[in-house]
Parts: structure tokens; C-alpha cells; sequence
């Protein structure tokens, strides 16, 4: 196992941890806010994809590397933004006593894959930026590549999922 | 060995999950998931056909064929429906399986939270029994062990989904590996998880909605909004 694998497991673990602290209904809460998050990337990659480039070509330059670390920094410090906003002040909590050690500890663990699964996803496209990372990779590297968040879900997927989990949040 | 104890950690878990939810719910969850394994055991065939007969007309509703079919236009409904690649063929077999073992186990479940009941010792052993089939019904086929329970149907038995066509997939991590890495299981395997997560976090926020409704109060401080 690589130095990658390992760190996004000891990250779900940690997010894991989190949630048995909180409790799912409050980790909800932050599930919802990471799907609106990475719906935000994943439209801005996918249907408006053609203005995204456009944008990272006159930011960045004509270098695709270039324009690459721009997206995988730009991308990651935007899903960091919205998990720190997620977990500061006033939050986004479901209701429900959140008591279940289990739940919270799964629903914790779902939390870590979207953002650690994500920040690996936009990293790896850009050949990881600023940190030391270098092939040859193993294959659970490329297996776990392959079912990263963004690798698998679609932004349709992604909206209408967030969608009904306010609606059912709000529901009385 | 490892599998020994995956097979002892799921009974474990849903024995306690018996206990708490007491014998009812769980036995209805038992029953369930035993008709599931039957039906895939007793028409593997019948199964196949109908979830893929299901899958080809939901997709030829999208890509028009239905409405072509509607105008008459028979021509361009059949090439609509043979560009439809069936889904589960050859390898991804046991995909078909899995989604209805798995949906029969999550429907059993939560049809039990209907029902009200208190932590029993019978529930204990009820979940432990839970546990077994569940594991030896899914494991290998996951994992690729000869201990299959569906050991007669083509494309499951001793070659579950993550040994099929390789040597090299010994040890979890590898059989893992080679499951995504097969053509067509890493598309199953994220549609999978997908599913999972959407059924999971809905069925979690819908029961911490109803939670409130018996509570008949609203969230701690009222708004339903807290702070850290």
C-alpha cells in the first residue's frame, strides 16, 4: 500500500471518528453540503467545461500543466472552503438525536470518501501538485482511482441527491 | 482465514442488531433476504432475463424507441433496441445477483422499522443467522472463495466476480483490485456504490425525520440549526 492509499484511509477514519463525536444527524448535514460542493465542480468540469478552460487558459497560460495545478488547487481549496464552512458556526443539522454510534460512524465514513475521494480525484489529474508523489503506482492505487467520487458520480446525481435530502430536511 | 473472520465480524454485527432491535424485525428481515436467495438459487435464468428485459425497456422509454414504437415507426425502434447492450452478460452476471440480494436485504430491513419491538436474545440469534447467510451468499462472489452458495449457477462458484480471467488475485487487497479492474465491473462497481449511498443517507435522514415527528418537538434549539 502507497503513501496515497494510506492517507486517504487514515482520512476516512479520522472523518469516521468525527462522526462518532457528532453524530450522524449533524454529519448529514455536512453529506449534504460536500454533494452541493461537488456538484459545483463536477458541472463546472462537465457541461460548462468549454468557459471553465477558457477561464484556466487566461489564468494560467497556454500550458496545459499549468492549467491543470490551477483547476487541482482552485478545485481542492474550494471543497476545503466548503467543509470548514460546513463544520464552523452555525450548521446544516438534520434532526434526530444522532445517537447511533454505528450510523454516525458510517455516515462519518461516507463524508471522508467524498472529500478525501475528491481532493485525491483533482490532485491526481494534476499529477499532484506541490506534494512528492511520483509513479509507479500499485494497483490498488488504480483501483481506488477508479471509483473516486467524481470518477463515478454525475452531476445530475449529485444535485438531485442534495435536492432530496433538504427537501426531506425540511419536510414537516 | 481472513474470510473466516470477515464472515464472524458481519454475524457479529447483525447479531447485536438483532438483539436491539428485538426477534420481528429481524425474522421479517430474514425472511426477506431467504426468498431472495431461493429465487436467485431455484431461476438464476428467469432473474437474469427480467432484470435485463427491465433495464432495456427503461432505456429504450429514454432513447425515444417508445414513442417511435407509438408513431408506428417500427424500423427505428428496432435499432434503438438492438443498440441497448444487455448489462448483465458473461462477467457481470453475478451483478445482477448482488443487486438483488443486496435490495432484498435493504428492503427486509426496512420494512422491519415498521415494526415496534424490544431487544430480545431470540433477535440475537435471528441476526446471527441473518449474518451467516447474508455473508455466505455475498462474500464470495465478491471475494472469489469455492464456498459459494450459488456454486451451480454459471459465472458464480469457485470463480466469483474478482477471479475470473486472473491468477494474480490472492488476498483481499488483490481480489478487491481485480474486481475493479475487470472491463465492465468498475461501472458496475461505482453504480453500486452510487446506489448504496444514495439509499443509505436517505433512509438515515428519513429516520431522523421521523425521530423528530415522535419526538413531536423540533431540533434542540428549535430551528433545527446548531452550533458547533
Amino acid at each position: 500500500m502507497g503513501p496515497i492509499e494510506i492517507t486517504f484511509f487514515v482520512m476516512m477514519a479520522i472523518w469516521a471518528l468525527i462522526g462518532v463525536i457528532r453524530g450522524y444527524n449533524r454529519e448529514l448535514g455536512i453529506t449534504t453540503m460536500l454533494l452541493i460542493a461537488l456538484f459545483v465542480l463536477v458541472f463546472t468540469t462537465g457541461p460548462m467545461g468549454h468557459k471553465f478552460q477558457a477561464f484556466l487558459a487566461f489564468v494560467a497560460g497556454p500550458d496545459p500543466e499549468r492549467q491543470a495545478t490551477l483547476q487541482a488547487l482552485l478545485f481542492c481549496g474550494f471543497l476545503t472552503v466548503m467543509v470548514f464552512i460546513s463544520y464552523q458556526g452555525q450548521t446544516l443539522a438534520f434532526s434526530g438525536s444522532g445517537r447511533n454510534s454505528f450510523v454516525s460512524m458510517v455516515t462519518g465514513l461516507v463524508n471522508g470518501y467524498l472529500y478525501a475521494g475528491s481532493l485525491w480525484f483533482y490532485l491526481a489529474c494534476a499529477n499532484w501538485p506541490l506534494l512528492n508523489v511520483r509513479p509507479p503506482y500499485n494497483n490498488l492505487y488504480y483501483a481506488i482511482s477508479a471509483i473516486l467520487p467524481p470518477a463515478i458520480f454525475r452531476w445530475p446525481f449529485l444535485i438531485g441527491l442534495a435536492v432530496l435530502l433538504l427537501i426531506i430536511r425540511i419536510w414537516k | 482465514m481472513t474470510f473466516l473472520f470477515i464472515i464472524a465480524g458481519i454475524m457479529a454485527l447483525f447479531g447485536v442488531m438483532g438483539y436491539r432491535r428485538g426477534f420481528w424485525p429481524m425474522f421479517l428481515g430474514l425472511m426477506v433476504l431467504l426468498f431472495a436467495v431461493l429465487l436467485v438459487l431455484r431461476d438464476a435464468d428467469a432473474l437474469l432475463m427480467y432484470l435485463n428485459g427491465i433495464w432495456m425497456g427503461t432505456m429504450l422509454l429514454f432513447r425515444g424507441g417508445i414513442s417511435a414504437l407509438s408513431q408506428g415507426n417500427l424500423e427505428s425502434a428496432r435499432q434503438t433496441f438492438s443498440s441497448i447492450e444487455k448489462p448483465f452478460t458473461g462477467v457481470t452476471q453475478p451483478w445482477a445477483f448482488l443487486l438483488v440480494i443486496s435490495a432484498a436485504a435493504a428492503v427486509g430491513l426496512l420494512i422491519g422499522l415498521l415494526i415496534k419491538s424490544h431487544a430480545s436474545v431470540w433477535g440475537l440469534f435471528v441476526g446471527l443467522f441473518y449474518g451467516y447467510l447474508l455473508s455466505v451468499a455475498l462474500l464470495p462472489v465478491f471475494l472469489g472463495i469455492p464456498l459459494s452458495l450459488f456454486s451451480g449457477i454459471p459465472g458464480f462458484g469457485g470463480n466469483g466476480i474478482a477471479t475470473a480471467g486472473t491468477g494474480q488475485c490472492q488476498g483481499l487487497v488483490n481480489r478487491f483490485v481485480c474486481l475493479v479492474g475487470q472491463p465492465g465491473s468498475g461501472q458496475m462497481c461505482g453504480a453500486l456504490i452510487a446506489i448504496s449511498l444514495a439509499a443509505f443517507v436517505i433512509a438515515i435522514a428519513v429516520s431522523s425525520n421521523r425521530s423528530r415527528k415522535r419526538s413531536g418537538s423540533g431540533s434542540r434549539n428549535g430551528s433545527g440549526e446548531q452550533e458547533d
